[in-house]
């Protein structure tokens, strides 16, 4: 007869930093049961953004995540624009590609170098974070800062990256890409430790992913093809984008679809610095938001939508965020059941879990 | 939204199975709040991702229960637990039920996302700008500027009208103390706001609005400047009988007598007096009033003292006396009354002020061919307007910096001016720094007459009989502006010394309100309603960062023709300029 535990996973982990509590139920050493707990720093930015007004929530939505604070801040700028009917120009559309797939390098490129070091491989995560280094440069060389970047504004963005700026930036991504060649993709490719604690998993079906609502990278792991960049929003459709997909659904699987997606966002990058159009940035937005819209767009770690309702006055009647993790968390109760406790924190980690955006 | 499936409570599972059956994928689910119930909005992605999202509304009457559809779609359980716990909704049969512990702890507030009982959005408000706060009139700046932006001069004028009766005037001579206080200022960037109240009145027309209602009670005004005929403005529009005396030929007071006609045309003057003698307003000219207790014995109720400053202050130095040191003051009224003023050939102002400067360039106009300003300060201490400045230096008026008259040589026939030379020490009280005098440094120089613009104060008759305080000003509480006399208010430079005229038309409109007061009325001013949509937007701060645009340069006669007569310096802009500059507005009055 098994003896049946429960044992807390988190809120402090040393693998997670951040607080998401997850109620493991053992029988010895095997997962069959999980209840996830979150809640431990809920900040309220839903109703902060019904107290602030229109313009300012743009600032607000940007500090609901470090990693993808430009996500945040696109797809609340893009619901706004079709609240208000503004028309963002081209180049605007351009530039807010460009930082959306930098912060998805820099993101991807973070966990990568996570998940190194939960599976113990120490000089692996040094070297995609130094990989990553030249991301965060990037970002401070274009944007002004490494982390809240307030590039994206409603009606357009905050900075020009001129032809000179884009000549660097496009060296640097080359040269990044040869680092990756040389560091993480050799090891993450052939590594027998990285494979044996990834391959086979925290499995999650094509059907599972469907029905729990998967999102992002956790979907495509599992052969869902959706990614919201297939939809027409920033420049993705002049730029050309195709979903990266994994059918294995193994941890494994999710870590490949986010290397892969690393060599994609720097392509991606390039393209749009080399066709961005020239003219304005910002175009000037008249009116308030008046009606209701849902604004998507694909973060790091998946879609994000934001419900946003306004009532014709500067602020807003109802901002809603249902943000990636979120949606990533009920995987978690299929993928965990039946795996050994040791499997626990990679397993977790594959969704990318990020609870600053969860306990908005 | 498109694709909107609306629900009562009963067909929501039905319609959440019939999306499962379709394999669309459930996004998420929204809340609201609408006052008297809750909706919930079930956000679908179709199977084939291309297709737009699919939306199942369902309202649920506060208190009600929602059905959990978590059965279907176990990712709904994370949603319908926040639900429950934002909104205070009890959800029915979730697959797993945190009993209300899911995103709360024992710290957070009861319910988080519900509106409170009495709701209402919140109406965009304005904010309290700079420049609307440094004007004394209290004109809606922003306002003005933007409609001028967008084309409406008329509503433009009506809302300087609103605070300020004398756009025509003020929008040539006021200091602008707005221009100063414009957030553009610091880039030396300042909105044209004196220019563009200039251009409303130049371009659009105002009908002035008869009183109605008459008081029967009748107001005496003495003088007739800047607070003489707002207060007979304001008076007049609240319904009560005025009569100014002017003891002058002319009506207008300092606009008239203390500033020159190349700022200040006569045909505007004569125009915004005969807007306020249309509303019924009796000017009596060449009428010195020597007693008060006569005006009342005359039927009048109440008296406003608006009489300035008008008498000159001596340059207290040794033969100041002789017949060729004359004063700014009275040498500036004598020319605006057309009396024949010989000034010789050499001509020296002494002073640093604005009044310094017209006596200069009006000097230039007579004929004079050496101007010079001597000022004890340099330039930057000069309390003349900048501008001015430059075009009195364009019309030849030299200057001299650094000299402080010490005496008045007169040998032979020949006049000379001794100085000191000074030198700038540490600010002083006002914040100006102190001018010493240099030892051993005297200089004189020949000149044919010598202006003294050191300064004016007020005159007032003895027989008034009233308190006087420091600088020969009378003496009144500071909220009602009445005098130690019963029902003798003051206004203007009278009570302040040399001041401005917006500063004279501000203090009259609380002198115009007191005296309603007074005579048993409300002190209620007739404002007119300027019915005009507001605008949504500011400036971003892109546009305020990145697009440095330039002030609206003031076309100017050229410096030739200046010289030839009194024609108006300052030309006016054109529609298009003016047009531009009021665009140029950051609008900070807007919430951002």
């Amino acid at each position: 007869m098994a003896v049946r535990t429960v044992i807390p996973f988190g809120p402090q982990h040393p693998i997670l930093p951040e607080p998401i509590h997850l109620k493991l139920e053992l029988e010895d050493e095997r997962v069959v049961g999980v209840t996830p707990v979150i809640g431990y720093v809920h900040r309220g930015v839903e109703k902060a953004g019904e107290l602030n007004s229109f313009r300012q929530n743009v600032f607000l939505c940007e500090r609901i995540c470090g990693i993808c604070s430009i996500t945040h801040a696109l797809t609340y700028c893009q619901g706004v624009e079709a609240l208000t009917g503004v028309k963002v120009p081209p180049r605007a559309r351009f530039l807010r590609l460009f930082w959306s797939e930098l912060s998805r390098a820099h993101s991807h490129l973070l966990w990568l170098g996570c998940l190194a070091e939960a599976v113990g491989f120490e000089s692996l995560f040094m070297q995609i974070w130094r990989a990553r280094e030249t991301v965060m440069d990037l970002l401070e060389m274009t944007a002004g800062h490494r982390v809240i970047t307030s590039t994206c504004l409603v009606g357009g963005v905050s900075r020009d990256i001129d032809k000179e700026m884009a000549r660097e930036v496009d060296k640097r991504l080359v040269a990044l890409k040869e680092v990756l060649d040389n560091t993480a993709a050799p090891a993450l490719l052939h590594d027998p430790t990285i494979k044996r604690r990834a391959v086979g998993k925290g499995m999650l079906s094509k059907e599972q992913a469907e029905v729990l609502g998967a999102v992002g990278p956790t979907a495509r792991g599992s052969g869902v093809a959706i990614d919201i960049r297939q939809t027409d929003y920033a420049a993705y459709k002049e730029v050309g984008f195709e979903p990266i997909v994994e059918t294995a659904g193994d941890s494994y699987a999710r870590t490949l679809v986010r290397a892969k997606e690393t060599y994609q966002c720097i392509e991606l990058m390039r393209k749009s610095l080399a066709m961005m159009p020239g003219g304005e940035i910002l175009v000037r937005v008249d009116g308030y938001p008046e009606g209701e819209t849902i604004s998507r767009t694909e973060q790091p770690r998946g879609e994000l939508i934001y419900y946003i309702k306004g009532n014709g006055t500067n602020h807003l009647e109802r901002l809603r965020i249902r943000t990636p993790t979120f949606a990533n968390i009920p995987t978690l109760l299929v993928m965990l059941p039946g795996c050994e406790m040791a499997d626990v924190p990679v397993i977790t980690l594959s969704i990318d879990p990020c609870i600053s955006c969860t306990e908005r | 939204m498109e694709n909107e499936i609306l629900v009562d409570k009963a067909k929501l599972i039905p319609a959440v199975q019939k999306m499962l059956t379709e394999k669309a994928r459930l996004g998420t689910a929204s809340c609201v709040d609408l006052g008297d119930k809750f909706e919930i909005i079930y956000h679908f992605e179709p199977q084939a991702s291309a297709e737009p999202l699919k939306h199942i509304r369902v309202k649920i009457a506060k208190g009600d229960t929602l059905p959990s559809i978590s059965k279907m779609y176990l990712c709904a359980v994370l949603i319908e637990n926040e639900i429950q716990d934002a909104f205070n909704i009890q959800v029915d049969g979730m697959a797993i039920d945190f009993q209300r512990r899911f995103m709360r702890s024992k710290e957070s507030a009861e319910v988080e996302l519900v509106k409170p009982a009495a709701y209402a959005p919140r109406a965009p408000t304005r904010l309290p700008v700079r420049c609307g706060e440094a004007c004394p009139a209290g004109i809606d700046i922003p306002r003005y500027v933007r409609l001028i932006g967008e084309g409406r001069f008329a509503e433009s004028l009506a809302v300087i009208k609103q605070t300020m009766p004398f756009p025509g005037i003020l929008g040539r001579v006021c200091f602008a103390p707005c221009e100063h206080d414009c957030r553009q200022y610091r880039q030396e960037e300042p909105i044209a706001i004196r220019m563009l109240k200039r251009f409303a009145y130049d371009h659009a027309t105002y009908e002035e609005k008869k009183p109605t209602n008459r008081s029967g009670k009748r107001v005496a005004i003495i003088g007739s400047g800047p607070a003489g005929l707002s207060a007979a403005y304001y008076l007049a529009k609240m319904g009560h009988g005025v009569t100014i005396f002017e003891a002058l030929s002319k009506t207008g007071g300092m606009m008239r007598v203390g500033i020159p006609e190349y700022r200040l045309p006569r045909k505007v003057l004569d125009e915004e007096i005969n807007m306020v003698r249309n509303l019924g307003v009796e000017i009596k000219t060449d009428t010195k009033v020597e007693s008060l207790d006569n005006s009342f014995k005359d039927g009048y109720q109440a008296v406003l003292i608006a009489t300035g400053a008008h008498q000159g202050i001596k340059m207290r130095v040794e033969g100041e006396d002789h017949p060729k040191v004359i004063e700014c003051i009275e040498f500036l009224r004598n020319v605006s009354l057309g009396k024949k003023v010989d000034l010789g050939n050499r001509v020296v102002v002494v002073g640093g002020g604005n009044a310094a400067i017209d006596a200069a360039r009006t000097a230039r106009r007579l004929g004079a061919k050496e101007v010079t300003v001597f000022y004890r300060r340099s330039r930057a201490e000069m309390p003349a307007s900048h501008s001015e400045i430059e075009e009195a230096i364009e019309e030849g008026v030299k200057m001299e910096f650094l000299a402080s008259p010490k005496r008045v040589l007169s040998k032979n026939g020949t006049l000379s001016l001794e100085n000191f030379r000074m030198q700038l020490g540490e600010p002083d009280a006002s914040g100006r720094r102190r001018a010493d005098i240099v030892k051993g440094s005297e200089f004189s120089v020949d000149v044919d007459t010598i202006i003294a613009a050191i300064g004016q104060r007020p005159e007032i008759p003895g027989p008034f009989d009233l308190r006087i305080g420091p600088a020969n000003t009378i003496v009144v509480d500071t909220e009602t502006l009445a005098t130690s006399k019963e029902g003798v208010f003051a206004a203007g430079d009278v009570i302040t010394g040399p001041a401005s005229v917006v500063q004279a038309v501000a203090v009259a409109r609380t002198a115009a309100i007191a005296i309603d007061k007074y005579l048993g009325g409300k002190g209620l001013l007739p404002v007119e309603e300027v019915k005009v949509s507001d605008p949504t937007s500011r400036h971003t701060f892109l546009e305020r960062w990145q697009k440095k645009e330039k002030r609206v340069e003031m076309p100017r006669l050229a410096t030739g023709k200046r010289l030839q007569g009194f024609d108006e310096v300052e030309l006016g802009l054109s529609k298009a300029m003016a047009v531009a500059e009021g665009q140029r507005c950051w609008r900070c009055d807007l919430e951002e």
